[in-house]
């Protein structure tokens, strides 16, 4: 009768308690709780689930480790964040969660969130995993408690993934945005030389998605372009041009597609140009002493200067004649 | 941006089920046979079921246009049809190599068509969530065919190892009830996979070629327990189908999926759409009823209707336990 009462004054205190105050509680999960939820509900939870289960009993070791987590935790500067702005602040990342070393720097400079040093940082994400993995087993070895009344008692846990999720998914849309915005309807082809270079490319690191799948803004270019235009005595004249450099895709939102137009393109390139020695359409670049000079490609505009005796300003667009040739 | 999930899908019970199709140009709208049939499957339990479809082929397509090696791709598809010479067996098999292609090749065509299935997979929980589901009691299942078995696999596992998606079985809580897996390439890919050695970008996030061999993805918690995302992992293929690791009514090893822990079933498969004498006679009576030519022919070893028709009993039991 003790353990039962106890039970019900521990879940109300759990569950009804909310960064606005009283809250009428709900069966079962309830998305507009997300909002309202902080770290204290949270670490009430977790202190709910060592009473219920009797882990001090059971398994010291980890209730003594949820004791030691709670108590960091629990001071007004963070048991008072809600859990959206803790589920906003990315705590982890990479595999294996080993946050790098630039990461750790920003961590010690500025908080992410105002309030949650690193190390209550680490501690949070310590005690949510705690909670639904050796808690939750030992909770649910109780046969006194149903498994509503879990879900009441792990109601700020589930809020809190809840709101990860959410962003998780905004993050894997915006991933496949950039995706889109680089090989989607939209992008430059790729000659035949470019796949290769580009599939070669895959062994360097600058060129691959990282290991949470953001793509690389990067990918090589190498193209020979017998239409650059130039003007010599105010006549219009063809320049070939070998082009090798990078073509960077630009992700802001806006940007790319018909959306982003002409002034607001989805990518720019740059490099290396080379022509022959000779203006003209089809010359090879390598014809007598080359000229070398840069390109710079904004969207599909094109523009590149060329060094040496015969200097020239040329302009071009983004297209190709010939598929996988030039 | 053009991809879009499945989403704001009301649960009706505690049930959801995620279909992943695979080789071939699928769309919104296509496998509806499938679905039908999945729905007779569940039978009462289908109004219980949340069911989802995951749409990845528009990935693809990207890489293949932007690279304009669709068409090369298509001409390499046509050659190994011909040269299989079966009229089933022969594009099952070709579309199977060309499919595959981009996820072995291109980390980004893996890394998106991956991005794809999370997405979709963290919106059906947090559709189940929104219904009043917690993830703890959600009752979750996978059924995928041929190539979109790679993409489950690979899927799995990265959930399992990357905390950003929210859908580690420990940690949150997102552990499957059955992963059906039918005519599975995944080892064939693995030992392809191996045989190309360096040629293969990228292995590091390949997750089938990791390890001394294929197993069911897990997580280990604070205390060192190891929970694994699935609970019963189940491999259907077909002693026909290429795809899933047979040929002529013999497993080829090095093809075939087989992972500590797995349910096994090799269906008993035949040449003709027909097995027996008393289908034999059932299908000469319709042909007389309807006046139309008898239904008999070759069938598809690697048709997906068909191995959900042949599991229909134990599927049921699977998927509304």
């Amino acid at each position: 009768m003790t353990r039962a009462l106890t039970l019900a004054a521990l879940m109300a205190s759990c569950t009804l308690s909310t960064a606005s105050g009283a809250q009428v509680a709900r069966t079962g999960f309830d998305t507009a709780q997300v909002r309202t939820f902080t770290v204290a509900a949270l670490l009430r939870s977790a202190r709910t689930e060592v009473e219920i289960s009797r882990l001090a009993t059971s398994n010291p070791t980890v209730a003594a480790m949820v004791d030691r987590l709670v108590s960091r935790l629990d001071r007004p500067a963070v048991s008072a964040l809600p859990l959206q702005v803790v589920a906003e602040a990315q705590q982890r990342t990479g595999a294996n969660r080993q946050a790098g070393f630039g990461r750790i720097a920003r961590w010690q400079r500025k908080p992410e969130v105002p309030g949650l040093g690193d190390g209550d940082a680490a501690a949070l994400d310590t005690l949510t995993r705690l909670m639904p993995a050796e808690l939750r087993t030992a909770l649910e070895g109780t046969r006194a408690v149903s498994d509503d009344s879990v879900d009441r008692i792990l109601a700020p846990l589930d809020a809190l993934n809840f709101a990860r999720r959410n962003i998780s998914i905004g993050q894997s849309l915006e991933k496949l945005n950039r995706f889109e915005r680089k090989y989607g309807p939209d992008a430059p082809q790729l000659n035949g030389v470019e796949v290769g270079l580009n599939y070669v490319a895959q062994w360097i690191p600058l060129f691959l998605p990282n290991s949470e799948g953001w793509p690389s803004r990067f990918e090589i270019v190498g193209a020979y372009v017998p239409a650059y235009l130039t003007m010599v005595d105010s006549k219009a004249r063809a320049v070939t041009v070998a082009e090798v450099g990078l073509r960077s895709y630009i992700w802001r939102a806006g940007w790319g597609g018909k959306e982003g137009g002409v002034l607001r393109p989805g990518y720019l390139s740059f490099g290396v140009a080379v022509a022959g020695a000779q203006d003209g359409a089809f010359v090879s670049p390598l014809q007598g002493e080359s000229r070398i000079g840069a390109f710079l490609g904004w969207g599909e505009a094109k523009v590149a200067f060329l060094g040496g005796d015969r200097k020239r300003v040329l302009v071009t667009r983004q297209f190709q004649a010939i598929p996988w040739v030039f | 941006m053009t991809f879009e999930l499945q989403k704001d899908i009301k649960w009706p019970a505690k049930r959801a089920v995620l279909l992943v199709h695979g080789i071939g140009n699928a769309a919104p709208g296509d496998y509806t046979l499938l679905l039908a049939e999945v729905k007779k499957m569940l039978g009462d339990e289908a109004e219980k079921t949340a069911i989802y479809q995951l749409w990845y082929d528009q990935v693809n397509d990207w890489f293949a246009a932007k690279t304009q090696l669709g068409s090369l791709i298509n001409k390499a598809k046509e050659a190994i049809s011909g040269k299989v010479g079966d009229p089933e067996l022969g594009p099952t098999v070709a579309e199977s190599i060309g499919d595959v292609l981009w996820p072995v090749l291109s980390v980004d065509a893996r890394s998106a068509a991956r991005e794809a299935y999370l997405a979709q997979v963290k919106q059906m929980v947090q559709d189940g969530v929104a219904s009043g589901v917690p993830a703890r009691r959600q009752k979750l299942s996978i059924i995928c065919h041929s190539l979109g078995c790679f993409h489950t696999y690979e899927a799995l596992h990265h959930m399992a190892k990357f905390p950003s998606h929210s859908l580690q079985p420990a940690t949150h809580e997102v552990v499957w009830d059955n992963v059906i897996f039918m005519a599975s390439p995944v080892q064939m890919i693995r030992t392809v996979a191996d045989l190309m050695g360096p040629l293969v970008p990228n292995k590091r996030w390949l997750y089938a070629v990791q390890g001394d061999k294929l197993s069911i993805p897990s997580e280990t918690t604070v205390t060192g327990t190891v929970v694994p995302s699935v609970r019963n992992w189940v491999s259907i293929t077909g002693d026909l189908d290429p795809v899933g690791g047979h040929v002529f009514k013999k497993l080829i090893p090095w093809a075939y999926m087989k992972v500590d822990g797995q349910v096994s079933i090799v269906d008993d498969q035949h040449a003709l759409n027909i097995s027996t004498k008393a289908e034999l006679v059932q299908r000469l009576k319709a042909s007389a009823r309807e006046r139309e030519r008898p239904d008999i022919g070759p069938s598809s070893p690697h048709c997906w209707d068909d191995y959900v028709k042949r599991n229909v009993v134990k599927l049921h039991d699977w998927c509304s336990a």
